[in-house]
């Protein structure tokens, strides 16, 4: 006689998930107030911040005239939520490839008879929470911002968790729809599969922001009316009907003007939608998720050719380092660059930004506004700062956490362990020095600014690549997780968010001191220019963002060398 | 069926399974009995532990076909891997549950009724003495208590067939001893047990029959005495498994590591 069929239902995995849920809670309580009441503020300094933003461009919208509940203003939430559900299916679908085939956990559970779809649906519900986190942190001031500015009343609050719960869930399944497909046919070939897809969303988003700037190019458009009307135009495709996203943005639009019946339809077509993309990922997961974890295992041990890369030559630019600390570096880039999980979202970004910083002078003539060229440099400035800020939290924070995993080798070095974290700062300030600023002097040659603007801009991009390198690194020392082997889960856990809100908040400082008086100067001048003695104010605070940089280097690098000096493995 | 079949619990016809050029196991036959404790050995590479994995659903064989109390793992894998439990070498528990919670959910996995369930956990719990620690979280188990509380929740369900992979790895003596008290137990009740170790000791100590695979073939399958006949040695286990894999890789040189 044999053992009966078990039946493992949905409820086995839920509460695996509270009771998981419960015990960290606990284990955190554990480890002391400070370390609760710094997520609580951490979290909340960054909606806060987010709300106010918002709550001052939906104010500014409404002083232009701008009806908040009109089609215009649908039509940005459209593409916003758009934008989301892109990062949503491929932040998604890497998140899930480490649970579902890099994971004991998962194995531990394929050897159990469960089937495969409910080990899928348990592993997906675990990455949805991960990669959807950051979105409810973002979405949710801005979407409360728009409630206020447009004196919504309680079905929008209401409503509004609903549509947050049920959004991820369509772009989410289509991730994990993508991740399966790609084990299950191209198991050799997903490092390739992913550089295509990286590379066809680059050349897809370069096409349509090169047909949105031919519709603006100069005289393209007899009026302002008629350049908005294209640019418009350009983004309508986000509100195709078919799109969850434009569920999404409608529900909350008809939300917040309290109009009940067609916010709870777009709701139930949300939900609709988002559990028939799951309940199909899941049938995709019945038939391909063990097959493609087989196919992914069979792969043949092709011979690694070691091939010349300009890269692997930076850490030989390095001063004052030792040979066992290149050594160290070395391996840093090597692993960095064979991982393209690790850098395909930021190389999206930075491609985009870039072909965005080359259209400037295309899109406006010579006789672009100096009010709005001095607005744009600072704004370009900030972008490439918040660019350098989440590639530090995504990259570099994690990398001590990794080395717990091989401190058996570099323990027993003669390497101190100060040298680690050294390592890990000269890596990132490299790499974002190399990024960071050819960028902005791209940005502001395209606008034309003056050259002591440039110059200010080169030594705000250097503080920033040094001070966000050292605030990574040094704090991803402070907090470091052995236990964790997936760098993007360490990102977003505890010591990675703090991590993150206080590169933000360092970005903000430092740009406030460096850059902002310059253009708040030369705004007021007009024309660029100001008076000599403007340069009393603009000296003194770019040396106190000097002496901001020299803090941030420092302190969470002194802190990280503590902590790792007595750190226990 | 005749009763020499109804018998038999775990069947491997021809299995063979291949990594790209590469063959990691080659047709590749096995029967094991009701209550038979079966050591598999072989130098590292030799494709144990693809065996163990194809053995437990986790790896498809290319050929062949592997049935586990009847149940084919390909067609019918569920109801095989209800029969089946698997102590991997490096036992995963979940950080952030309990071993009582660990239990509790594996017993779940397992389809066993509440009343089951409370019943099989308190045996399992005296029987591997974890009363003074279930309550804790698992993560801070050391590597003797994490590996008593992994064997537990893999007998929670009562397998008919077990699969230890290097069981006895960071045990200390006290504990090896207890695990081949429990090993042999088990084998008494009729579990079947299909073990792989490099313990050379504790195989010979335990094994009705060994198989010895080397670069993915079964070179050798018997009692101990008829491997001795077929090394043509009378010495020790570790002498005669030395010879057989030797004379197995001068075979298979020249075949693909």
């Amino acid at each position: 006689m044999t053992n009966p069929l078990p039946d493992a239902g949905l409820g086995v995995f839920l509460l695996l998930r509270l009771r998981q849920a419960r015990h960290q809670a606990t284990a955190l309580r554990g480890e002391g107030m400070v370390k609760v009441a710094s997520i609580v503020v951490s979290c909340g300094c960054v909606a806060v911040f987010a709300f106010v933003v918002a709550l001052i461009g939906f104010h500014f919208l409404q002083k232009q005239k701008l009806p908040l509940g009109g089609d215009i203003i649908g039509l940005l939430l459209d593409m916003f939520f758009f934008t989301l559900s892109g990062l949503l299916v491929f932040s998604g679908g890497l998140i899930l490839y480490g649970s579902l085939y890099d994971s004991q956990e998962a194995a531990f559970l394929l050897s159990k008879p469960v089937p495969d779809d409910r080990v899928y649906a348990h592993q997906f519900v675990g990455s949805l929470a991960v990669s959807s986190a950051a979105f409810v942190l973002l979405a949710l001031p801005l979407l409360l911002a728009y409630g206020i500015s447009l004196g919504a009343g309680w079905l929008d609050y209401l409503l509004m968790p609903l549509f947050f719960l049920l959004f991820p869930l369509a772009p989410a399944s289509l991730g994990g729809i993508v991740c399966l497909g790609l084990v299950r046919w191209m198991p050799n070939r997903r490092k390739e599969a992913l550089i295509a897809i990286i590379v066809i969303v680059i050349f897809a988003g370069l096409v349509w922001l090169g047909a949105g700037l031919w519709r603006l190019r100069p005289g393209a458009n007899s009026s302002d009316d008629e350049a908005l009307n294209e640019v418009l135009g350009h983004v309508r495709f986000a509100s195709a009907k078919i799109l969850p996203s434009h569920w999404t943005g409608r529900g909350l639009r008809h939300a917040a003007r309290g109009e009940f019946e067609p916010a709870f339809r777009y709701l139930a077509m949300l939900f609709s939608a988002g559990t028939a993309m799951f309940c199909l990922s899941a049938w995709v997961a019945s038939l391909w998720y063990r097959i493609g974890l087989d196919r992914l295992s069979q792969r043949g041990r092709k011979a690694f050719k070691q091939r010349f890369v300009w890269m692997d030559r930076l850490p030989g630019l390095v001063p004052g380092i030792g040979p066992a600390e290149r050594a160290l570096l070395l391996k840093d880039f090597r692993t960095f660059r064979r991982d393209p999980r690790q850098w395909g979202q930021m190389l999206v970004f930075l491609v985009l930004l870039g072909f965005y910083f080359s259209s400037l002078r295309r899109m406006f003539p010579g006789d672009i506004g100096w009010v709005f060229r001095n607005g744009l440099s600072l704004m370009n400035l900030m972008v490439v700062g918040m660019l350098l800020c989440a590639s530090c939290g995504r990259f570099i924070f994690p990398l001590i956490s990794l080395e717990g995993k091989r401190v058996w080798l570099l323990g027993l070095t003669p390497l101190p362990r100060w040298a680690w974290l050294r390592g890990k700062m000269a890596f990132s300030v490299i790499l974002c020095m190399l990024f960071a600023l050819p960028l902005l002097l791209y940005s502001d040659i395209s606008l034309g600014m003056p050259v002591t603007l440039v110059l200010l801009h080169q030594f705000a991009g250097l503080c920033l690549s040094v001070g966000l390198s050292a605030l990574s690194a040094g704090l991803g020392a402070v907090w470091p997780n052995f236990r964790e082997k997936d760098p993007s889960k360490i990102a977003v856990g505890y010591g990675g968010t703090l991590s993150l809100i206080l590169g933000l908040a360092y970005l903000l400082g430092l740009v406030g001191l460096v850059a902002a008086p310059w253009h708040i100067l030369a705004g007021l001048g007009g024309n660029g220019q100001f008076p000599w003695w403007g340069w009393l104010i603009i000296s003194p605070s770019a040396l106190l963002g000097a002496g901001l940089a020299f803090l941030a280097i420092t302190v969470p690098m002194q802190l990280g060398r503590l902590n790792l000096q007595e750190q226990e493995f | 069926m005749t009763a020499i079949e109804a018998d038999i619990q775990v069947q491997l016809e021809g299995v063979s399974r291949r990594y790209g050029e590469h063959w990691a196991v080659r047709d590749l036959s096995l029967n094991l009995k009701r209550g038979e404790l079966f050591a598999f050995l072989g130098p590292n590479g030799a494709g144990k532990t693809t065996t163990i994995k194809m053995l437990c659903g986790l790896l498809r064989p290319t050929a062949g076909t592997i049935k586990v109390c009847g149940h084919d793992l390909a067609t019918d894998g569920l109801a095989a891997r209800a029969n089946l439990s698997y102590v991997p070498d490096l036992p995963f528990l979940y950080e952030h549950l309990t071993g009582l919670e660990f239990l509790e959910l594996v017993a779940q996995l397992h389809g066993l009724n509440p009343e089951r369930a409370r019943d099989r956990i308190a045996t399992v719990t005296r029987q591997f003495e974890l009363e003074k620690f279930r309550d804790q979280i698992t993560m801070r188990y050391s590597h003797g208590m994490r590996q008593r509380t992994v064997f537990a929740a893999a007998l929670l369900h009562e397998p008919k067939v077990l699969v230890v992979d290097e069981p006895t790895v960071g045990l200390d003596p006290r504990s090896v001893r207890q695990l081949k008290d429990l090993l042999r137990e088990l084998v008494a009740t009729g579990t079947t047990i299909f073990l792989s170790s490099h313990s050379l000791d504790v195989v010979q100590e335990l094994a009705d029959r060994i198989g010895i695979i080397t670069g993915g073939k079964l070179i050798g399958c018997g009692t101990i005495e008829e491997l001795r006949s077929q090394a043509s040695h009378a010495g020790h286990l570790e002498d005669v498994f030395l010879r057989l894999t030797e004379d197995g890789e001068g075979d298979h040189s020249g075949e693909g590591a």
